[in-house]
C-alpha cells in the first residue's frame, strides 16, 4: 500500500460520480435535521458578521460628527451581544455538523468492515492486501478530512459571500463593483492552481511511496545488502528518491507560493481602488465616510474565501475521489455460501462425498475436473500430488469457502449447498500452510478454534499439539501478545498454535496440510506428533507428505491436473504400478541404501 | 530542548538562505504592516482634509505596497518552503546513512515495522514543524511584535487597554494545551484499527473458517467508536478555541470602537485613527490563533525528532579499522581460533570454538536447532564479532580487513530469502551489478532457475519481491544460489534449511547445490544425508561446543552423538514420502 496516497483519476469522469453522490446524501439523511439547522445557523451568523461592519458606519456617519458618546456605548453594546450571539450559534453549527460528519464516517466504516467480512472469497484470491487496505483506511481517512474544520470554513465562506455581496450592493452598488471587479480574475487563479495542484500534489505522493518502498526494502534486506557489500548502492537508491521527493514538493511549492499571494494582491488592487473612488465620493457628497469604512472592512471578508478554496479543493477531490471506491467496494459480490436463508448443519457424522465436481477460480481456467470422493466418517484420505494440482481447492471446496460449479459435495448423504457454509464449518477445522496469528494473547488466538472453552481446555489442547513448552517459555507465557506487532514466533510454533486451535475445536472433519516448511528436523517432528495425536478418531483430509501418513490412510488420492488419476491404499496403489508406484521408488529406491 | 536546537540546526544549515529568508520575513511582514498606515494618511490627509492630490498618492501606494507586499511575500513563501524542504531532506539522510551503518544486532532487536513508522511517521511531523516555522511560527512572531509596536505609537493609550484582554489570550492557550495529546490518542486509536483491519484482510480464511465474524465486528466497533468519540472531543476543543480567539477579537474590536470614539470625540484621536486600528486587530487575529496550535505541533515536533535521533545516535558496534587492509583474491582457508559468542544480554552461544577449514574444502555442521550453527556462520561476514578469540581467512584476522572487500569475498545463502523489489534479472546481480546479461543467465543456468524464470511471462523481468511475484521456497532458493553463484565467492556459506520446504530434493537442485559448492571453501549448515555424505569435513555442535569432528563413516563408526543425530535427522527419512508430491514448478 502506497503511504497514504489517494488516486484521484479518472473514476469521477466514468460516471460514478452520480451514484456515488447519492449513496453518500443516503448516509445523510438521518442527519437532515440537524443539517439544515446548520445551515440556517450559519445564514444567522453570515448575517451577524454584517452587524459590526454596519455599527461602524453609523458610528462614524451619526455619532462621531454629533460628538454624541451616549448612542456609541449602546451600539457596543448592541456589538458586544452580536458576538456573543456569533461565537454560540456558530459553536451550535460546529457541534452540529460535527455530530453528523464523525456518525456518518462511523457508520461508512462500520458498513465497509461488515462487508469486508462477509465478501465471497474470491475476492481475496483476486485482490491484494494493500489494495484492500487502502479502502479502508487511507480513502476512509481521506473522506473524513472533508468533514474537518477548514473544509466547511472554506464552504461556509463561500456561502456567506452572496449574503455579503447582497448586503454591501443595497448599501452601494458602485463600490460593490469594485469588490467584485477581481473576482473573476481571482476565481481563474482559483481554478488554474487548483488543477495544477492536484497533479502535483499526486507526484509528491508517488515520489513519497517510491521512497518509502525503497526504504522498506532496504530493511528487510540489510543482512543481503550486507553480506554482498552493496549498502552504497542502497543508499545511493535513497538519496535519488529523496531528491526527487524534495523536487515534487518545490513544483509544489511553486504553485503554492503564488497562488494565495496573487489573490491577496488583487484584495489590495480592489482596496486602492475603493479608497480613491470612495473618497473622491466622499469629497463630492454622494458617499458617507462611514460607508467607505464599512466597505474596507467588508472587502476583507469577502476576498478571503476565495484563498481558502484552493487549499480546500484537494480535500474535497481527494474525498469524494475516496468516496468513489469505497462505493464500488461495497459492489462487490458477497458470500452466496452462507444466507440467511439456508439451514444451519445441526449434526453431522463426518460422511463426505463428491459427486462429479468440477471448479474453477477464474471462468474458463478449470483447476478441478470431474472428481470424485468417497469418504466415510473416521476415516483418512490423503491428498498427494503436485503443487498446484488442485489438492487445496479440494479442501476449500470441502469447507464450503466456495461452491463448485458443476456436480456437487454431499455431508451425510445431504448437498452442502442447502446448508449455510458457516454452520458447516463449526464442525470443521483447518490447519493450512499459510498459517495466521492475530494481534491477541497466544490463549486468545487458540480460543479461535472454542471461544468459550476453559483455560484448562486450551492448556490440554496446547499440550496435544506440543506447544506447551515454548508457550509457557514466552514472557507471559499463555498471555503473551503475537500477531505481527506482537511477540514473534517462528514458522513452527506458529504452526502448533494452529494446531491446538484446530484441537480445541474438536471437529468432526479435520483438514491437514503437512507441508512443514522452514522448519528444521526437530521441530518438524514435534508437529508431526501433535499432528498425529489430532487425527485420531475423525474424519480427515490430509495433503500429504509424509510416508507414515500415506501408509497409514484409509485412502489415497493422486492429485494430477485437476483430477484423481489413482486412488486406493499404499499397497494397493504400489501394485496399480502407475504414477503413485514410478514417484515412490524413484524418490525412495535412491536413499533406500543410504547406509 | 536539546532536541529542539538539534532540529533547528537542519535549518539553519543553509546559511545564505536563512539570512535571506529572515530578511524577506521582516520586509513582508513590515510592508503588510504599513498598510493600515497608509489608509489612515488617506482618510485623515486625504478625504477628511478634501486633499485630492494626498488621496491619490495614497491609493497608489496602497496598490502599489499592498500588491507589490504580496507578490513578495510569494517569494518568501518559496523560500520557506525550500529551507524546510531541505532541512527535511538532510534529515532523511541522515537517518538512513545513520540507520545503514548500525550493526546487525540493531537489526536483531528493531522491528522493521518499528522503525518504518519512524520513517514515515516521525519525519512527517518533523516536516510539519519545519514547514510551518518558516511560513507560520517566525512570521506571527514578528507580525505580533511590530503591529503591537505600531499600535503602541499610534496610540498608547488605546494600545493599553487592548492589552486588557491578554489574560483571555492566555485562558485560550491553557485551553489548547490538551489538544497535542488528544491527537495522540486519535492517532493511536487510529493505529490499533489499521491493525484490526489489516489483519482481517490476511487472516480471511482463518476468520471464515473458524466462523468468528461476529467477534471481529465487535472488536472492531469498539475501536471505530472510539476514534468518533476522541475527534467529536477534539473538534468541539478545537472550535470553541477559535470561537475564543473570535470574540477575544470582538471585544479588542469593541475597546477600539468605544475609546476611539471618545478620543475622536475630544480630539485626541481621528477617524483614520480608528480605521487603522480596526486593520491591525485584524492582523494579530491570524498569529494570535496559531499560537495555541504552535506549542503542540513543536511538541509533536521534537517527540519525534527524539525519536529519530535515538536511532541516529546508537553506536556501532562493528566497525572498521582506519588501517583496515584489503582481501583480494583469497585462497580461502579460514580459521575459528578459541572464538566464543553470545549475542547482547544472553549468555555465550558458542565457546572456545577451534576450527580449520582448509582452502576449498567443505565443512558441514550439524546440530539441533540452538546449537550455535547459524551462529557460527555469521560470525564470518562480521555481522558480529566474537567477544573471545578471532576468527582469521588465509591467516588475516577478520578484523583487519576492510568490510567490503571481506564480504566480496563471501557468499551467503541462507535460510530466509530476501528477494528484492526489483526484476529478476537485478536480484540475480545485485552482489555484482556489472555482470553481463550472458554472465546472469549462466548463473540462472547453474542454479536451476533459468527455466522456471523463462517459464514467468516477463522472463527476467519479472519483478519479485513482496509486491512482486510470489515464488515458491524451492525458486526463491534458487534465485538466491544463481546471486551467490554470480559473485564467485572463494568462501560460501550456506544454510540448507529450506531445502525441505522442497517436497521433492529433485536432481536439479541438487545439481545447482553441487554447482555451488564447488571449487570454494564452503561452510553448510547441512540438513541433507547427501550433503553430510559428501563433506571434507563435518562438525556435530552440541550446546556450542564441537563434540564430533571427521568424516561420515568414521563419525558413524566413533561418535554414539553422530549416531544418535544421524537417526534423528536423516535415517528413515520422511523426505521420501514428500517426494511423492513431486514440485513440478520448473
Amino acid at each position: 500500500m502506497r503511504g497514504g496516497y489517494v488516486d484521484i483519476s479518472n473514476l469521477r469522469e466514468r460516471g460514478v460520480a452520480i451514484g456515488t453522490a447519492r449513496r453518500l446524501l443516503g448516509y445523510l439523511r438521518e442527519h437532515r435535521l440537524s443539517l439544515i439547522g446548520a445551515l440556517l445557523a450559519l445564514l444567522v451568523v453570515a448575517s451577524l458578521n454584517l452587524v459590526a461592519p454596519w455599527i461602524t458606519k453609523i458610528v462614524i456617519d451619526d455619532y462621531l460628527p454629533n460628538e454624541d458618546f451616549g448612542p456609541v456605548l449602546w451600539a457596543l453594546l448592541i456589538l458586544l451581544a452580536t458576538y456573543f450571539l456569533r461565537a454560540a450559534t456558530t459553536m451550535l453549527t460546529i457541534i452540529l455538523v460535527q455530530r453528523s460528519g464523525q456518525i456518518v464516517i462511523f457508520n461508512l466504516a462500520q458498513d465497509l468492515y461488515h462487508h469486508l467480512l462477509r465478501l465471497s472469497m474470491r475476492y481475496f484470491e483476486r485482490e491484494t492486501t494493500g489494495e484492500t487496505l487502502s479502502r479502508l483506511t487511507t480513502d476512509v481517512n481521506a473522506v473524513q478530512r472533508a468533514t474537518m474544520g477548514p473544509t466547511l470554513g472554506a464552504l461556509v465562506g463561500l456561502l456567506t459571500m452572496f449574503v455579503y455581496a447582497a448586503a454591501m450592493f443595497v448599501m452601494d452598488w458602485r463600490l460593490t463593483l469594485l469588490i467584485l471587479v477581481v473576482v473573476p480574475a481571482m476565481v481563474l487563479i482559483s481554478v488554474y492552481s487548483a488543477r495544477e495542484l492536484r497533479k502535483r500534489y499526486r507526484q509528491v505522493q508517488e515520489t513519497l511511496a517510491d521512497m518509502n518502498t525503497t526504504l522498506e526494502d532496504n530493511l528487510k534486506g540489510i543482512r543481503v545488502s550486507r553480506a554482498f557489500a552493496r549498502e552504497s548502492d542502497e543508499l545511493e537508491r535513497f538519496a535519488r528518491d529523496n531528491t526527487s521527493n524534495l523536487k515534487a514538493n518545490m513544483d509544489t511549492a511553486t504553485v503554492e507560493s503564488v497562488s494565495t499571494p496573487s489573490i491577496q494582491a488583487l484584495s489590495s488592487i480592489s482596496v486602492g481602488l475603493i479608497v480613491l473612488y470612495g473618497g473622491w465620493q466622499i469629497m463630492e457628497g454622494t458617499l458617507t465616510a462611514g460607508t467607505l469604512i464599512s466597505f474596507l472592512a467588508f472587502v476583507a471578508l469577502f476576498h478571503r474565501p476565495l484563498t481558502e478554496i484552493i487549499q480546500v479543493n484537494y480535500v474535497m477531490q481527494s474525498a469524494l475521489a475516496a468516496a468513489d471506491r469505497i462505493f464500488q467496494f461495497m459492489n462487490e459480490p458477497i458470500d452466496e455460501t452462507d444466507l440467511p436463508e439456508m439451514e444451519t448443519l445441526e449434526s453431522f457424522k463426518g460422511a463426505v462425498e463428491f459427486r462429479a465436481v468440477d471448479f474453477a477460480y477464474i471462468p474458463g481456467e478449470p483447476v478441478l475436473t470431474d472428481v470424485n470422493i468417497t469418504a466415510e466418517p473416521g476415516s483418512v484420505v490423503a491428498l498427494v500430488g503436485p503443487t498446484g494440482a488442485g489438492k487445496t481447492t479440494i479442501v476449500n471446496l470441502l469447507g464450503r469457502f466456495y461452491d463448485p460449479d458443476g456436480g456437487g459435495i454431499l455431508l451425510d448423504g445431504r448437498d452442502a449447498r442447502n446448508f449455510r457454509s458457516s454452520g458447516i464449518r463449526n464442525h470443521m477445522a483447518f490447519v493450512l500452510q499459510e498459517t495466521f496469528l492475530f494481534f491477541d494473547t497466544v490463549a486468545g488466538n487458540i480460543r479461535y478454534g472454542r471461544p468459550d472453552a476453559s483455560d484448562e481446555e486450551v492448556h490440554r489442547a496446547a499440550a496435544r499439539a506440543n506447544a506447551v513448552e515454548f508457550i509457557e517459555d514466552l514472557p507471559e507465557g499463555f498471555d503473551s501478545i503475537v500477531g505481527n506487532e506482537g511477540v514473534q514466533l517462528s514458522r513452527g510454533q506458529i504452526q502448533r498454535i494452529s494446531l491446538a486451535r484446530a484441537l480445541l475445536a474438536d471437529p468432526v472433519v479435520l483438514v491437514l496440510d503437512e507441508a512443514t516448511s522452514d522448519v528444521d528436523t526437530e521441530t518438524e517432528a514435534l508437529i508431526q506428533e501433535g499432528m498425529d495425536a489430532a487425527m485420531a478418531g475423525r474424519t480427515v483430509f490430509v495433503i500429504a507428505h509424509r510416508l507414515s501418513t500415506i501408509r497409514r490412510a484409509d485412502q489415497i488420492l493422486v492429485v494430477d491436473d485437476g483430477r484423481i488419476q489413482e486412488r486406493g491404499t499404499h499397497d494397493e496403489l504400489l501394485r496399480q504400478d502407475g504414477l503413485y508406484r514410478r514417484l515412490y521408488e524413484s524418490q525412495f529406491a535412491g536413499l533406500e541404501n543410504s547406509d | 530542548m536539546n532536541t529542539l536546537l538539534r532540529l533547528i540546526s537542519y535549518l539553519g544549515r543553509q546559511k545564505l538562505l536563512l539570512v535571506t529568508l529572515l530578511v524577506s520575513l521582516a520586509v513582508t511582514v513590515g510592508l503588510q504592516s504599513v498598510l493600515p498606515l497608509l489608509t489612515k494618511v488617506a482618510i485623515d490627509d486625504g478625504i477628511l482634509a478634501r486633499d485630492r492630490q494626498v488621496l491619490l498618492t495614497m491609493a497608489i501606494l496602497l496598490i502599489v505596497v499592498g500588491a507589490g507586499g504580496h507578490m513578495l511575500a510569494a517569494g518568501r513563501q518559496y523560500l520557506a518552503r525550500w529551507s524546510a524542504q531541505r532541512a527535511l531532506f538532510d534529515i532523511r539522510e541522515d537517518f538512513n546513512v545513520h540507520l545503514h551503518s548500525k550493526s546487525m544486532s540493531f537489526f536483531d532487536s528493531q522491528q522493521t515495522g518499528e522503525l518504518m513508522s519512524r520513517a514515515v511517521n516521525d519525519v512527517n511531523s518533523i516536516q510539519f514543524f519545519f514547514q510551518l516555522s518558516g511560513n507560520m511560527i517566525v512570521p506571527s512572531i514578528f507580525q505580533l511584535v511590530l503591529t503591537l509596536g505600531l499600535m503602541f505609537v499610534l496610540n498608547w493609550h488605546v494600545t493599553l487597554m487592548i492589552a486588557g484582554v491578554s489574560p483571555f489570550v492566555y485562558l485560550l492557550q491553557r485551553w489548547a494545551a490538551p489538544l497535542r495529546t488528544m491527537f495522540r490518542g486519535v492517532q493511536a486509536k487510529m493505529g490499533e484499527m489499521n491493525i484490526e483491519i489489516e489483519e482481517s484482510v490476511a487472516g480471511a480464511k482463518v476468520i471464515r473458517a473458524y466462523g468468528r465474524e461476529s467477534l471481529r465486528e465487535e472488536r472492531f466497533q469498539k475501536a471505530n467508536w472510539g476514534i468518533r468519540s476522541l475527534r467529536i472531543q477534539l473538534v468541539r476543543r478545537i472550535g470553541a478555541y477559535f470561537q475564543g480567539i473570535e470574540l477575544t477579537h470582538g471585544i479588542s474590536t469593541i475597546i477600539v470602537i468605544g475609546f476611539g470614539s471618545y478620543k475622536v470625540i475630544h480630539g485626541e484621536m481621528t477617524i483614520g485613527d480608528l480605521v487603522a486600528f480596526q486593520a491591525y486587530l485584524l492582523l494579530l487575529a491570524m498569529p494570535l490563533g496559531f499560537l495555541g496550535f504552535a506549542t503542540a505541533i513543536t511538541a509533536q515536533a521534537i517527540a519525534s525528532g527524539e525519536r529519530i535521533f535515538a536511532v541516529i545516535d546508537v553506536p556501532l558496534e562493528v566497525e572498521e579499522k582506519p588501517d583496515a587492509i584489503a582481501l583480494n583474491r583469497a585462497r580461502g582457508e579460514l580459521r575459528y581460533e578459541n572464538v566464543t559468542f553470545g549475542y547482547d544480554g544472553t549468555g555465550p552461544i558458542v565457546h572456545d570454538l577451534n576450527i580449520t577449514v582448509p582452502a576449498g574444502t567443505t565443512l558441514a555442521i550439524i546440530g539441533r536447532s540452538g546449537s550455535g550453527k547459524s551462529t557460527i556462520a555469521n560470525l564470518i561476514p562480521r555481522f558480529y564479532d566474537p567477544t573471545a578469540g578471532r576468527i582469521t581467512i588465509d591467516g588475516h584476522d577478520l578484523r583487519d580487513l576492510t568490510l567490503d572487500s571481506l564480504r566480496s569475498s563471501i557468499g551467503m545463502v541462507m535460510q530466509e530469502t530476501v528477494l528484492f523489489n526489483t526484476s529478476a534479472r537485478n536480484n540475480i546481480s545485485f552482489g555484482r551489478p556489472e555482470a553481463t546479461e550472458d554472465e546472469i543467465v549462466a548463473a540462472a543456468k547453474a542454479a536451476a532457475a533459468h527455466e522456471f524464470i523463462l517459464a514467468l511471462p516477463p522472463g527476467y523481468d519479472t519483478i519479485l519481491g513482496e509486491r512482486g511475484m510470489r515464488l515458491s521456497g524451492g525458486q526463491r532458493q534458487r534465485i538466491a544460489i544463481a546471486r551467490a553463484l554470480l559473485v564467485d565467492p572463494p568462501l560460501l556459506i550456506f544454510d540448507e534449511a529450506t531445502s525441505s520446504v522442497d517436497p521433492r530434493t529433485n536432481v536439479e537442485i541438487q545439481r545447482a547445490i553441487e554447482n555451488l559448492m564447488a571449487g570454494r571453501t564452503t561452510i553448510v549448515i547441512a540438513h541433507r544425508l547427501s550433503t553430510v555424505m559428501g563433506a571434507d569435513n563435518i562438525i556435530l555442535l552440541e550446546d556450542g561446543t564441537v563434540v564430533a569432528r571427521g568424516r561420515h563413516h568414521e563419525l558413524l563408526e566413533n561418535s554414539e552423538a553422530y549416531r544418535r543425530i544421524y537417526e534423528l535427522q536423516f535415517a528413515g527419512s520422511d523426505e521420501v514420502a514428500s517426494a511423492l508430491a513431486r514440485d513440478d514448478s520448473a
